[in-house]
């Protein structure tokens, strides 16, 4: 099963197994990672759960879509280039071992 | 007697037992549900999991890892009967003893004094054991009559007719979604219903319910038109479950009495959620309101109070819907609304229609228009003052009313 990285705002990092087809938001919320709100449970309806993209990572997910980004404008912390919304990142084989920071804030 | 126990298993509770946990509070927490479930995701019942799409261990809000970590344990199937002022909670599992409480017992599906309303194939939808009811149900009905249109009747009937069958709604009022829209954006999404081929009869109430060996065959409307049906759908609003907290004089029809932070008159006892009725910021007054969003961000703030520090809760209320391919967005409360704004092109699918008192928008409904609904969750709950004809102008950059 392909590994996700959670590294959350207060430095703890956690390794979880995420089941392929499965988003990164559900890899979070089913194991206990906390800081990923997921408030509208991944439906593209509330951005709060937001993540910063490792960089090495980041040119290997689709494209942000026009709806996924208009969520982003509206992220309780800063946006920045490597900002995606969990829920639309779906974990698959070529993403094991893809790394995640947490931001401080979802709401 | 000490600790916190939580009476319901759903958004509000969960977030109160979170928000207690973050805030400090290092009590045991114990949550009571009368289900057999963790809180799970209730969107999907009425769309993605009645179509199978959404699987059913993808639903809980949060999975076992979360209650075990924050130390919060769960009773399943302990339905609440009394709370005793004196600290104490019965269940059919037993007595709960508490230092602090919260009710968060949500809302149940209203139902209908009709002839016929107990046959078999008459369903409500409000749990997930409700959807799976109703999903097994689907292979087996061929017309179904879904009575209401309102969110959840309108999200029920987009689904069945994309499943094949034949859907009438049949709504009471003179037009769908009619206590929580305006008309512009209700005619809209009553046409395009039409468009998908479902029927929605609007102004027509329901005379009864006919059935033939025990099950459900059709509905009679007070047109005098029979529906035939194998399968109705009651989705006509739902009732708050306060009847834990009146029996302690804590609660009024309108719901279970809090302040702004979820506070009742019994410094001991909270309440969050769909059955609360409380101050809302955003709307300067106590309402109650019924959506995920509130029993989030309500419960956040009763969970910090029962920790001992207090949360303003400033969010604008905001919901969501999706109906065939309408991504619907609301944000604000558009009562007392003087003038309906159209943002955008209707024709097109994509618009947004902006509620107007003066020169404020109090609300804002979108379909397929994101970015006017999150621009819209941040100003409206800053000072701002626009005129019809900016908003209504798609080259007048709204974003610049934040500045």
């Amino acid at each position: 099963m392909p590994r996700v990285t959670y590294r959350s705002h207060d430095g703890a990092v956690r390794d979880v197994e995420v089941a392929s087809g499965r988003s990164v938001m559900l890899g979070a919320t089913m194991n206990g990672v906390p800081g990923i709100d997921a408030d509208c449970g991944g439906t593209l309806s509330c951005a709060t759960c937001h993540v910063y993209v490792d960089g090495a990572w980041l040119d290997r997910l689709p494209a942000v879509d026009e709806t996924e980004s208009d969520l982003l404008e509206n992220v309780a912390s800063e946006r920045c280039a490597n900002s995606r919304l969990s829920c639309q990142i779906v974990v698959t084989d070529a993403l094991d071992g893809i790394a995640v920071d947490i931001p401080e804030r979802q709401f | 007697m000490s600790g916190l126990v939580i009476v319901g298993g759903s958004y509000a509770g969960l977030n109160i037992a979170a928000s207690a946990r973050q805030n400090g509070y290092s009590e045991s927490i114990t949550m009571l549900t009368d289900e057999a479930y963790l809180p799970y995701n209730r969107p999907p019942l009425s769309k993605g999991f009645l179509l199978g799409g959404v699987e059913r261990e993808t639903l809980p809000l949060r999975g076992e890892a979360f209650y075990r970590d924050n130390e919060i344990e769960v009773i399943f199937g302990a339905r609440a009967t009394q709370i005793d002022r004196a600290g104490y909670v019965d269940t059919v599992k037993g007595r709960f003893d508490f230092g602090q409480l919260a009710i968060a017992t949500g809302t149940r599906a209203k139902l209908l004094p009709l002839p016929g309303a107990d046959l078999d194939g008459v369903v409500t939808l409000r749990s997930l054991a409700d959807a799976e009811d109703i999903r097994e149900r689907l292979p087996r009905a061929g017309s179904v009559v879904v009575v209401g249109g309102g969110f959840i009747g309108l999200e029920l009937a987009a689904s069945m007719v994309k499943s094949g069958l034949q859907v009438t709604v049949v709504e009471g009022l003179d037009r769908v979604l009619a206590r929580v829209m305006g008309q512009t954006m209700s005619r809209y999404i009553e046409a395009e219903f039409a468009r998908q081929g479902v029927h929605v009869l609007c102004r027509s109430g329901l005379e009864c319910i006919e059935g033939r060996d025990g099950r459900v065959s059709a509905v009679c409307t007070t047109d005098g038109l029979r529906h035939p049906a194998d399968l109705v759908v009651l989705a006509v609003g739902a009732v708050p479950n306060i009847e834990l907290a009146d029996h302690l004089g804590l609660a009024s029809s309108a719901g279970v009495l809090v302040d702004a932070h979820g506070r009742t008159a019994d410094p001991r006892i909270f309440s969050a959620g769909d059955c609360a009725f409380g101050m809302n910021h955003f709307a300067g007054r106590s309402i109650r309101l019924e959506s995920v969003q509130n029993a989030t961000d309500q419960g956040k703030a009763a969970g910090a109070a029962i920790a001992g520090r207090e949360i303003v809760n400033g969010s604008v209320p905001w919901f969501w819907s999706d109906q065939f391919a309408m991504k619907l967005q609301m944000v604000g409360l558009a009562q007392g609304a003087e003038r309906e704004v159209v943002r955008g092109s209707i024709e097109s699918g994509k618009f947004s229609i902006f509620y107007m008192r003066g020169t404020r928008i109090v609300a804002i409904d979108s379909v397929n228009s994101v970015s006017d609904h999150v621009l819209g969750r941040k100003l409206l709950a800053a000072d701002h003052s626009v005129s019809d004809a900016e908003v209504a102008d798609i080259d007048f950059n709204l974003r610049s009313l934040l500045s």
